[in-house]
């Protein structure tokens, strides 16, 4: 009943305190779109097309990768486009990079490679229509390697509909002389946040327009690595599940019989109630995901004000995980395991101990939770013990009653 | 196979409140929308807090093992007490029932 009555307060003070908030962001004036940029920091689910390296394919066919956009809500404004960053990877193998393809004299070939991609772009808006003619460019686009880092910029017109995805098409030019059966990879990855541009970007705001368009480009590319990571780990651990599926057929069936079970969301009021099933969810989630904070910022010296996106990089990303720093950080995180998690597992097994006790004990007929305060639920079993005793005449008289019936 | 079947479970359990919850979720979007805003923003709350926890546990260096046995730990914890106490229940409905 307490925590009945807690979790009541928490999601009434919850409301009551995010209400104001909510009314004062609408009528904070630099909260609110000071000028000609919005940045939305959504859930974006990217789908792209990966080869592996001895399938084969043939890199002169389409094929397609989208970005869908999930539960987006626009602000009612007629946009001029909207801008994502995104990053395009080619893997190619040693036949592409012999090949003819690759031999333009004296140029950079990773240049002529994204140079013969044909890109060709698709935007599905939330009531079905959709746009596929001379909508999107690649803008600042630089590249590294095999990655070439840049802005999706589509024009959009019913952006107020709602985005529900953008595919993109592409292929290899198939006029170059490039072997057929190449394998190559390829993928399309955005960074998790997009900008939707409105307003005069010719006079006035145009400073503002080139921060923001620095700034985009900034995030991109800070936003790449953490990408390239996610994208790296995402392939072991599909790996790792290919490895651990093709071996053990208990998790085979345990994949089948789970699968079946979606966490479709219901509405606002499940997820407040299951709220403590999705962070133990979350616990156990093996992706690590950055944490994208949009601050505000207001420059006192040409009162320039407008939001910035800051991504906060996953620990795994930084340290544990970070090739970089070497074998070391790897062998010491196993060590690191036993240092932390032992206490840790320690303290949850003398937890479901006390459980099992609480369980098998006759005289505790109340419902034992996780108790944050075990003084608490100590004098509460004993003051419960002391009643028995002293009603223990009376409950012995009752008890041979029942017996002789 | 451990994270499977806490995903599952806990995936199954949402799944199945949600099926209950409908109606009455229906029924405060139809009749008392102004709640329904409020709850969302709950709701956002949250989904912002169960996102910083995953980022906020790559941070420890625990591996999702460790984490997988530790939810395991805990869930179980909290799953024993409530079944025997279903378990108790059941037992005094039917000592109260039985002719």
């Amino acid at each position: 009943m307490k925590k009945l009555l807690f979790y009541a307060l928490f999601i009434s003070s919850s409301i009551i305190l995010l209400s104001p908030l909510n009314a004062f962001a609408d009528s904070y004036p630099f909260w609110k779109v000071p000028y000609d940029s919005t940045s939305y920091n959504h859930y974006v689910e990217h789908y792209g097309h990966y080869g592996s390296y001895t399938s084969g394919l043939d890199i002169r066919t389409n094929y397609s990768s989208s970005i869908y956009f999930q539960d987006i809500t626009f602000p009612s404004q007629t946009y001029d486009y909207v801008e994502i960053p995104i990053l395009i990877w080619i893997d190619a193998t040693n036949d592409i990079l012999s090949s003819t393809f690759m031999t333009v004299p004296n140029a950079d070939t990773l240049y002529y490679k994204f140079s013969a991609l044909i890109i060709s772009p698709t935007i599905t808006y939330s009531n079905g229509a959709y746009e596929n003619t001379g909508i999107c460019t690649i803008e600042n686009y630089t590249y590294n390697g095999q990655i070439m880092n840049g802005v999706l910029r589509c024009n959009v017109n019913r952006v107020s509909d709602g985005i529900k995805k953008i595919s993109v098409k592409h292929q290899i030019d198939p006029a170059l002389n490039v072997s057929p059966t190449a394998s190559y990879g390829f993928y399309i990855g955005s960074t998790g946040w997009f900008n939707l541009i409105y307003g005069d970007h010719s006079t006035g705001s145009i400073t503002n327009a080139i921060n923001s368009q620095t700034s985009s480009i900034t995030q991109a590319q800070q936003g790449t690595t953490n990408a390239v990571n996610n994208n790296t780990n995402a392939i072991n651990n599909m790996n790792d599940n290919i490895n651990n599926s093709s071996t053990s057929d208990a998790n085979n069936s345990g994949n089948s019989f789970f699968s079946g079970f979606h966490t479709e969301s219901f509405g606002h009021l499940t997820d407040i109630v299951t709220a403590p099933l999705t962070l133990f969810s979350a616990m156990t989630s093996t992706t690590c995901n950055p944490v994208t904070l949009n601050v505000d910022f207001s420059d006192s010296t040409n009162g320039e004000v407008g939001s910035k996106n800051v991504v906060l990089p996953c620990g795994t990303t930084l340290f544990w995980e970070n090739s970089s720093l070497g074998s070391k950080v790897s062998n010491f995180r196993t060590f690191w395991n036993i240092l932390l998690g032992a206490p840790l597992i320690y303290g949850c097994l003398l937890l479901l101990i006390k459980a099992i006790d609480s369980a098998l004990d006759p005289l505790n007929d109340e419902l034992i939770t996780l108790q944050v305060s075990s003084f608490d639920s100590q004098v509460a079993r004993q003051r419960k013990r002391n009643d028995v005793v002293d009603e223990s005449h009376q409950s012995l008289k009752v008890g041979e009653e029942m017996r002789y019936r | 196979m451990i994270n499977k079947i806490l995903q599952g479970f806990f995936n199954l359990v949402i799944y199945l409140v949600g099926i209950i919850l409908s109606p009455l979720e229906l029924a405060i979007n139809a009749l008392i929308p102004g709640t329904s805003d409020a709850l969302a923003m709950v709701s956002n709350f949250i989904s912002t807090i169960s996102s910083f926890v995953t980022w906020g546990i790559s941070y420890t260096g625990l591996t999702p093992t460790t984490m997988s046995i530790i939810c395991s730990l805990l869930t179980a914890s909290v799953m024993i007490p409530l079944t025997a106490h279903a378990i108790k229940l059941g037992l005094k409905w039917y000592m109260a029932l039985k002719p």
